[in-house]
C-alpha cells in the first residue's frame, strides 16, 4: 500500500499568491502590452481601423477613404513611410504615428500611448486625436482582445506548470 | 466510441476525446482503471486534460510540424512577398499558421461531459473556425497543413500527467487566476481603459 502525499490547502494558496505575483512582474506586463501595440500597428498597417472606439469590444473596419485630392497629393509627393500606399489609407505618410505606439506599464495596468512629438508642428497624442474622430483605431478589437487573454492565460500556465513541478 | 473522433467536413472543426476509452487503452491494471475512472470524470480534470491537448497542438504547430509531427508545406513565394504577410512576420519565413494570432486565440474547449468522460476541443469564431477548416482540409488551391491533432501516445501521456497532477492537488483553475491577475488594458486619451470587462464581466 503506498502513501499519498497531498499538499495542503495553505500551500496551494500560498503557491497561487506566488505563481498571481509573478504574472503581474514588469517584464511579463511590457510582454503583453508589447503584443498589444502590435495588434494595433499591424491592423492599423493593413488598412483596418475600428468600429466603435468607445465600445468595449469593438469590431474592426476598413479605414475610410482618401480624398480624391489627398490621393492626387500623394501622387506629386509619394508617402515614405513603411507599408505606405498612394491611395490607400492606412494611417502612414511618414509612419510618424504609427511608429509612436508605446505600451506604458503603472503598478496592473497596461495603457498604449501615442509617444513624442510628431513633425506636423504637434504631438503624436494630439495628432492621434484628431485622426481618431475621422478613422478610429486607436482602441483594442474584440479578437484583439480575445488573442490577449489568450496569450495571457498561456503565460500564467506555464507558470502553473513551472510551479507545481 | 473511438477514443478520438474529429469532425471537419459538416461545421467547424473540432477534436472530441473520450478520455474513459484512452483510459482502457494504456495498459493499466483494472484496479488501476477502476481508481482512475471517477477521477477522468471530474470537470476540473477533463478541462485541465483539453487544455493541455490545446497547448500541445500549439506548441505543435508553432514549431512547424503537423498533427502527425512532419514539417508542414512551406509558405507559396508569392504569399511571403504578400504586404500583409511582411507586416505581420517580417522576415520570418517559419510555417507556423499563425499571423495575427486570431486562430490559435480562438481554439478552446468547447464542451465537457462529466458522466462520459469526455472533452472537446474546437473554434467558437466562425471566421477563425473556417480559416481552421481550410488548413485541416486544403482549401482554395492552398496546401494540406493539417495542425489539427495529436499522436495517441501524445494523448495517453496528457492523460496520465493529469491525474498525476489531481492526485497531487496540483491543478489549477487558470481561469480565476488569470481573472484575479488580469491587468487593466486600454489606450490613453481617447477612451477609457478598455477594462476585460468585455471579456470577464459575463
Amino acid at each position: 500500500m503506498g502513501v499519498k502525499f497531498k499538499t495542503s490547502k495553505k500551500l496551494n494558496d500560498l503557491l497561487k499568491g506566488k505563481i498571481i505575483d509573478e504574472f503581474k512582474s514588469r517584464e511579463n506586463l511590457e510582454k503583453i502590452g508589447k503584443l498589444a501595440a502590435k495588434l494595433v500597428y499591424g491592423r492599423t498597417k493593413e488598412g483596418k481601423g475600428v468600429t466603435d472606439a468607445k465600445s468595449p469590444s469593438p469590431g474592426s473596419t476598413s479605414l475610410k477613404e482618401l480624398k480624391p485630392s489627398y490621393i492626387e497629393f500623394r501622387k506629386r509627393y509619394p508617402p515614405t513611410g513603411r507599408f505606405s500606399s498612394v491611395e490607400k489609407s492606412n494611417l502612414t505618410y511618414t509612419g510618424t504615428l504609427l511608429d509612436s505606439i508605446t505600451p506604458k506599464i503603472k503598478k496592473a495596468s497596461i495603457k498604449l500611448t501615442l509617444e513624442g512629438p510628431h513633425h506636423a508642428g504637434m504631438s503624436n497624442k494630439k495628432l492621434g486625436e484628431i485622426v481618431q474622430e475621422q478613422r478610429p483605431f486607436f482602441a483594442l478589437t474584440g479578437k484583439e482582445q480575445k488573442n490577449i487573454t489568450s496569450e495571457m492565460k498561456k503565460l500564467m500556465r506555464l507558470l502553473v506548470r513551472r510551479y507545481s513541478t | 466510441m473511438s477514443r478520438v473522433q474529429r469532425r471537419e467536413l459538416a461545421g467547424a472543426p473540432t477534436l472530441t476525446i473520450d478520455v474513459i476509452a484512452l483510459l482502457h487503452s494504456v495498459g493499466l491494471s483494472a484496479r488501476e482503471i477502476r481508481s482512475f475512472t471517477p477521477i477522468v470524470k471530474r470537470h476540473s480534470v477533463l478541462n485541465e486534460i483539453g487544455e493541455k491537448i490545446i497547448d500541445k497542438i500549439l506548441k505543435n504547430t508553432l514549431s512547424g510540424n503537423d498533427k502527425d509531427g512532419k514539417p508542414f508545406i512551406s509558405y507559396s513565394p508569392k504569399y511571403v512577398k504578400s504586404t500583409i504577410f511582411k507586416i505581420w512576420k517580417g522576415r520570418s519565413r517559419k510555417v507556423n499558421l499563425k499571423l495575427k494570432g486570431d486562430m490559435h486565440a480562438d481554439l478552446s474547449v468547447v464542451s465537457i461531459s462529466e458522466p462520459q468522460g469526455v472533452v472537446t476541443v474546437g473554434f467558437t469564431d466562425e471566421e477563425e473556425s473556417n480559416k481552421a477548416k481550410g488548413h485541416i482540409t486544403g482549401a482554395n488551391y492552398l496546401p494540406r497543413r493539417d495542425f489539427f491533432g495529436l499522436k495517441k501516445q501524445e494523448l495517453k501521456d496528457i492523460m496520465l500527467k493529469t491525474i498525476r497532477e489531481y492526485e497531487e492537488d496540483a491543478i489549477f483553475d487558470v481561469e480565476e487566476m488569470l481573472i484575479k491577475a488580469a491587468p487593466k488594458i486600454g489606450t490613453e486619451g481617447f477612451q477609457d481603459m478598455q477594462l476585460f470587462e468585455a471579456l470577464y464581466g459575463s
